[in-house]
């Protein structure tokens, strides 16, 4: 059982963009994005992601140090990710408003 | 547009699939570490199960503090038969079920060899494996997540769109449970 996250991702990555179908771009890329938008909804929304399947291969947590790092830096991540997110809506629902602003004004 | 039925070769490669699983599940089924009694998770999911069994279906008062979805899977399968190997059997089965499922969902976007090759490192790959031989929710992922995606491609590719978005929706909200 040679084969594990360090294959699969690169190689899906690759196979993603040289492989896409020309004749539904749409729907490929509708299908395409399931993982990121499911990836970046658990990094924001899940909060006892221990146990779920790890996408980067197995974490080791030898002593309580270590923990205690990786689950600040854990925190921090999901914080700048939450942040990044609300910032974009933010922005995209400015640009939007003053798009129908425009609308109106016309 | 191809055929859905599966050909012999592809049951072929479903058993041996089946049988490579089977095989690692049987080394670990008798690890200290992967017993229901091992603490941690796995022990609460196989007492919170036990209640539900008993009558309990709404484990209340209180919140669901892990994934509900696998209490009543373990409920379910203890209450017909039992038995914790039937369970990781069952795990097993399911995640043979992702590697079919990973095939369909590869064939229909990018044809038969890639789809050959994706159901094959699918198969080959331990993490899949390991997780679906516990007593843990991350068993029931790889089968959902393929079962989500197969369903969302044949929405997108062929004329089933009603039903497929319906079982997408439904694999969806599973695995998010």
């Amino acid at each position: 059982m040679f084969v594990g996250p360090w294959l699969l991702i690169p190689l899906g990555l690759v196979g993603f963009v040289t492989a896409a179908p020309k004749a539904t771009r749409l729907e490929y890329l509708i299908w395409g994005s399931f993982v990121p938008v499911y990836a970046v909804a658990v990094a924001v929304f899940y909060v006892t992601d221990r146990y779920q399947l790890p996408m980067c291969g197995h974490r080791e947590h030898k002593d309580t140090e270590k923990n205690t790092l990786q689950v600040a830096r854990s925190t921090r991540r999901r914080r700048a990710a939450g942040a990044s997110v609300s910032q974009s809506l933010r922005g995209l629902s400015k640009s939007i408003h003053r798009r129908n602003c425009d609308d109106t004004e016309i | 547009m191809r055929s859905l039925r599966p050909l012999r070769s592809t049951w072929i490669c479903l058993a041996a699939t089946f049988a490579l699983k089977l095989v690692v599940l049987l080394q670990l089924k008798d690890h200290v570490l992967t017993q229901p009694d091992a603490g941690l998770d796995t022990t609460a999911y196989v007492a919170l199960a036990d209640r539900v069994i008993a009558g309990d279906a709404g484990l209340g008062p209180g919140l669901y503090f892990l994934s509900p979805l696998y209490i009543y899977f373990l409920a379910a399968v203890l209450a017909v038969s039992h038995s914790f190997t039937a369970v990781r059997l069952l795990q097993i089965v399911l995640g043979t079920g992702a590697v079919a499922l990973i095939y369909i969902a590869s064939d229909e976007w990018f044809g038969r060899r890639a789809a050959r090759l994706a159901a094959g490192l699918s198969a080959l790959t331990g993490l899949f494996t390991f997780y679906e031989s516990l007593l843990l929710q991350t068993a029931l992922d790889p089968f959902l997540t393929a079962a989500a995606m197969a369903c969302l491609t044949l929405a997108l590719t062929r004329g089933h769109t009603r039903s497929a978005i319906r079982f997408s929706r439904t694999t969806n909200g599973l695995y998010s449970a």
